[in-house]
């Protein structure tokens, strides 16, 4: 039967020498692949529509296996991510991640939601950094391993200063630090920010700036954090970490 | 073993190429038997010669047998217009337009953020050399018009634009013979963007 989804195009793949295998991240059924006919000959009506980041109306035939797309509608083509290589970057590593830490066919319309407003305030310009950390850390909490960062992992105190433990999983308190030599020592307005990105929908954000130096040390931990805790590579990360190259 | 070595070995040789499954592998050895044993010498032979006699030009990248390509021997040609191409079948397919007369640079791949390809991948180093050295005016990028040709082609621009040499892209929008009716938004507003007087 079939059946008509909202849905994020996050990966493509080339299958033989005119189809695509097209994954699609949707708010009604969740992560799925379906196979489109067809999708890179140059007059294909699909063609358009399996491009990463399009969000559009799918008709698709989602079967046991492997679906089928029979049409699709563009809703937006998100084109301020396509137009920027460093946005296209950033996009490319949040889209990766949530095709490798969500279940296929489990929908969860929050996720989606946030996945989708990540994408478009990158499209429309906020920075495209903070909001990657701010979709990360709900994606993690959705995976199950978001660090603890509401109070401290060893006491349960709400009392800082903090530090960012790897080896604890989140935040000690002064009177723990002791635990982990290691940790991370936070500047004041870090903790906050790290309960803010990870409980706040990103539909909420205003305005918001950070120093280069905080954000620098916020996405070093980030990045340690998953490391050690997410397990999958990352191939776009590897992109990421060579933007320098584009910004110089 | 359902066949005997030399033919199970030339199925398996055949399922190594791409779009080629195990079935289709058996009908083509099989085809091959049936074969003038003069024809699949000859067949032997341009598949050893084509992978030992071809090298990439060591100016533009270009498949060739002798180095510098007969392209960037060809004197008539503009060495002040490079057109940038992703693969040497884009080279072959600007060829068959019969209107370009200036020069090529094939990168040999495209710039993916999703695959984790990143500039250092591609062969863009000698691209910058060639325009130090050979005195280029205008560079035509024509990668593909998607996410990665799009990446390829903001990288080669932010990268020689300071240097002040001219730099174009290749028009996107509808196929000759296409119909408006079912030409898609993106492509249509590409179109648009790219329409020109009359």
């Amino acid at each position: 039967m079939l059946e008509k989804v909202e849905g994020i195009v996050i990966r493509t793949r080339d299958y033989g020498e005119t189809h695509k295998i097209v994954t699609i991240f949707s708010r009604e059924k969740g992560k799925f692949g379906v196979m489109a006919r067809g999708a890179k000959k140059p007059k294909s009506r699909t063609a358009s529509v399996t491009q990463p980041f399009i969000h559009g109306m799918y008709l698709i035939h989602i079967g046991s296996g492997l679906g089928s797309m029979s049409q699709g509608e563009m809703i937006s083509s998100l084109r301020g991510i396509r137009e920027d290589i460093v946005k296209t970057a950033y996009a490319s590593y949040v889209a990766e991640l949530t095709d490798k830490l969500i279940e296929e066919k489990q929908p969860d319309p929050f996720l989606y939601e946030q996945f989708l407003q990540t994408l478009q305030w990158m499209s429309e310009g906020k920075d495209p950094n903070i909001l990657t950390m701010m979709y990360e850390l709900k994606l993690f909490q959705k995976a199950g391993f978001a660090p603890v960062v509401d109070q401290c992992v060893h006491c349960g105190s709400t009392e800082g200063p903090f530090s960012f433990s790897m080896a604890e999983g989140g935040l000690l308190c002064f009177r723990s630090k002791h635990r982990d030599p290691e940790a991370y020592g936070l500047p004041d307005p870090l903790p906050k920010l790290l309960r803010v990105f990870l409980h706040m929908d990103v539909k909420r954000l205003g305005a918001i700036s950070m120093k280069e130096q905080n954000k620098k040390l916020l996405r070093q931990i980030i990045d340690e954090y998953y490391d050690r805790y997410g397990g999958y590579f990352i191939k776009s990360k590897k992109f990421l970490n060579q933007l320098d190259l584009f910004t110089e | 073993m359902y066949y005997p070595e030399p033919i199970s070995k030339l199925i398996d040789s055949f399922t190594k190429l791409p779009g080629i499954g195990p079935k289709t592998a058996v009908r083509l050895a099989f085809f091959v038997l049936e074969m003038e044993e003069d024809d699949v010498l000859d067949f032997a032979k341009s598949l050893v010669n084509a992978k030992r006699e071809l090298t990439h030009c060591s100016t533009c990248g270009h498949i060739t047998d002798q180095d510098p390509c007969s392209i960037c021997q060809d004197e008539s040609r503009d060495p002040t217009l490079i057109c940038v191409v992703q693969d040497p079948k884009d080279v072959i397919a600007m060829e068959k337009m019969k209107d370009f007369r200036g020069k090529y640079h094939v990168l040999h791949g495209a710039i993916s953020p999703m695959d984790g390809i990143g500039p250092e991948d591609i062969n863009v180093p000698s691209l910058i050399n060639r325009l130090k050295d050979e005195g280029v005016e205008e560079l035509i990028l024509a990668t593909n018009p998607n996410i990665e040709g799009e990446a390829t082609a903001m990288y080669i621009s932010r990268l020689v634009k300071p240097s002040g040499i001219r730099m174009t892209r290749i028009a996107h929008g509808l196929p000759v013979g296409g119909d408006l009716e079912y030409a898609d938004e993106v492509t249509l507003s590409k179109a648009l963007e790219g329409r020109r007087e009359l």
